[in-house]
């Protein structure tokens, strides 16, 4: 048993341990750059259907309808093998050189778009908890509507939206799992391979599992903190 | 402290002019043809039944309401407005309009300070980040109106560890911390506890006593009595009443008005 452990041990850690760790690296990333994106396309997003005019209403609208009805691995793939070749449509038109679409560019562009969708719900939602008292306060004192948004909307909506986004932000990790069909080597991509080559499939699915466990674990302790000083303002209930 | 000083070039004539005002909310007349002058130093309250459209006419000075017909004019300048393709009247510069509510300091039934900021932060955000003064400059402000309303001890506080009454005292520094011409409160202590609207009451008597020209839509009508120069009483969006208080409260020429202030000397 114990010869076992030291086995499993060698190899997990100081064969694949490098490699693992390498894959940790880029779902994280690929993870955060999607987060980001996402933040910033929900933002825009949401106050397009909070106080956009009529077609920008209904644009966003569809938006948020297509992206969260398709599924992400079929974006994914229409993203990665349609878009490259779109790309390379135009740029052949130019008589230009065909380009490989990066795997990550692609990732967090799929990943983000389809992160967007949900937290520009998560986003209006918040923004609609906010006592329009508030928001008139801030208009009948002269603050225009950027300098309102900023200093008010932004951070008031923020304890109202943050238990969605570390939602989200858990969903997204293992989203970016879905990345490793078209070959990008993140962590899951990775593990195949160790998993393959040794033919330890239990010991290298388990040992992942567990590094997405740890992630996730680190990522709710970030959380907790931020919720902590995003309420210091609310009456503790 | 001496009296408030206001921002904003000092007028000749009348602070605020509002000449026939209209405003309909779908097919209700809120205001049917509402005009007013108030000077500086004038403590004009405005008195009537809920749906009188006394807070709806404080709110088109500072256009939180657009009226759609007539004229308001704050220390002389026209608030410009125009008519947009679905018909509606907007304001024809909305930078105008920014301006112009620099410079009047609103103070809401429901206090609407900014719950993520301190006390202090709430005071300065406009001076600040609006008015572009320095911040020392601003806190020092800031400070001396917190005494003034008896608030200095929760300079650091916020919002929603405060009373109703302190909420409001706030408001009150935060309003005036823009050194506005013209105070605009709009039902300030309707919101709150009874034993807590004496001590906005007090903050509000000391301003009109300092001589800070106001606007007061209120319910408290001992109160109105004691502090106004101006008493307006409105029915269904028509002045019907105006004049001293002592005129308005003891010798009203309108039957209406002299029922509405015989039922509410009743209750108090």
């Amino acid at each position: 048993m114990l010869a076992w452990i030291q086995h499993a041990f060698e190899m997990v850690v100081n064969e694949w341990g490098w490699a693992l760790l390498r894959g940790a690296l880029v779902t994280i990333q690929i993870s955060f750059g999607a987060f980001v994106v996402g933040l910033l396309i929900g933002l825009v997003v949401a106050m397009a259907k909070l106080s956009g005019n009529a077609p920008v209403k209904k644009l966003a609208n569809a938006y948020t309808t297509v992206c969260r009805a398709v599924p992400e691995l079929l974006l994914i793939l229409l993203l990665y093998y349609a878009g490259s070749d779109a790309i390379n449509a135009v740029l052949r038109l130019f008589d230009m050189a065909p380009v490989d679409l990066n795997g990550f560019v692609a990732a967090v562009t799929v990943l983000g778009v389809v992160q967007g969708a949900y937290a520009a719900e998560i986003i209006r939602g918040a923004v609609q908890a906010i006592p329009y008292g508030h928001i008139e306060a801030s208009k009948a004192f002269g603050c225009g509507r950027w300098l309102t948004l900023r200093r008010v909307i932004l951070p008031e909506m923020m304890p109202y939206a943050l238990a969605g986004l570390a939602n989200l932000w858990m969903v997204l990790i293992k989203d970016s799992a879905l990345i490793s069909v078209v070959g990008y080597n993140e962590l899951l991509f990775t593990t195949k391979q160790a998993a393959g080559s040794t033919r330890q499939y239990l010991l290298f699915y388990m040992a992942v599992a567990a590094i997405y466990l740890l992630v996730t674990l680190l990522s709710n302790a970030v959380f907790v903190r931020f919720e902590r000083s995003f309420r210091r303002w609310m009456p503790a209930h | 402290m001496s009296a408030v000083k206001e921002n904003g070039n000092l007028q000749q004539g009348p602070i605020i002019e509002v000449t026939d005002l209209h405003k309909q909310f779908g097919p209700h007349t809120v205001l049917d043809g509402v005009s007013l002058t108030a000077h500086t130093g004038d403590v004009v309250s405005l008195i009537g039944a809920s749906g009188s459209g006394k807070s709806t006419l404080l709110r088109c000075l500072n256009m939180l309401e657009i009226p759609h017909r007539g004229k308001v004019c704050i220390s002389g300048e026209e608030i410009l407005l125009k008519t947009n393709r679905h018909g509606q009247t907007v304001p024809a510069n909305p930078r105008q309009v920014d301006k112009i509510r620099t410079r009047l300091g609103m103070v809401f039934q429901n206090f609407n300070l900014w719950p993520h900021m301190t006390v202090l932060e709430n005071i300065i955000e406009v001076p600040v980040r609006i008015l572009k003064q320095p911040k020392a400059e601003a806190i020092a402000y800031a400070e001396a109106l917190l005494e003034k309303v008896g608030m200095s001890a929760k300079r650091d506080a916020y919002p929603g560890f405060l009373s109703g009454g302190q909420q409001q005292r706030v408001a009150i520094a935060r309003a005036l911390a823009t050194r506005p011409a013209v105070m605009l409160f709009d039902e300030p202590t309707s919101a709150l506890d009874p034993e807590l609207v004496g001590e906005v009451l007090k903050v509000i008597r000391d301003l009109a006593k300092e001589g800070c020209t106001m606007l007061l839509v209120t319910h408290e009508m001992s109160f109105a009595r004691e502090v106004s120069s101006k008493v307006l009483f409105l029915h269904k969006g028509r002045i019907e009443e105006s004049g001293t208080p002592e005129a308005v409260f003891t010798a009203p020429v309108s039957e209406r008005c002299r029922q509405f202030v015989n039922a509410q000397q009743w209750k108090s």
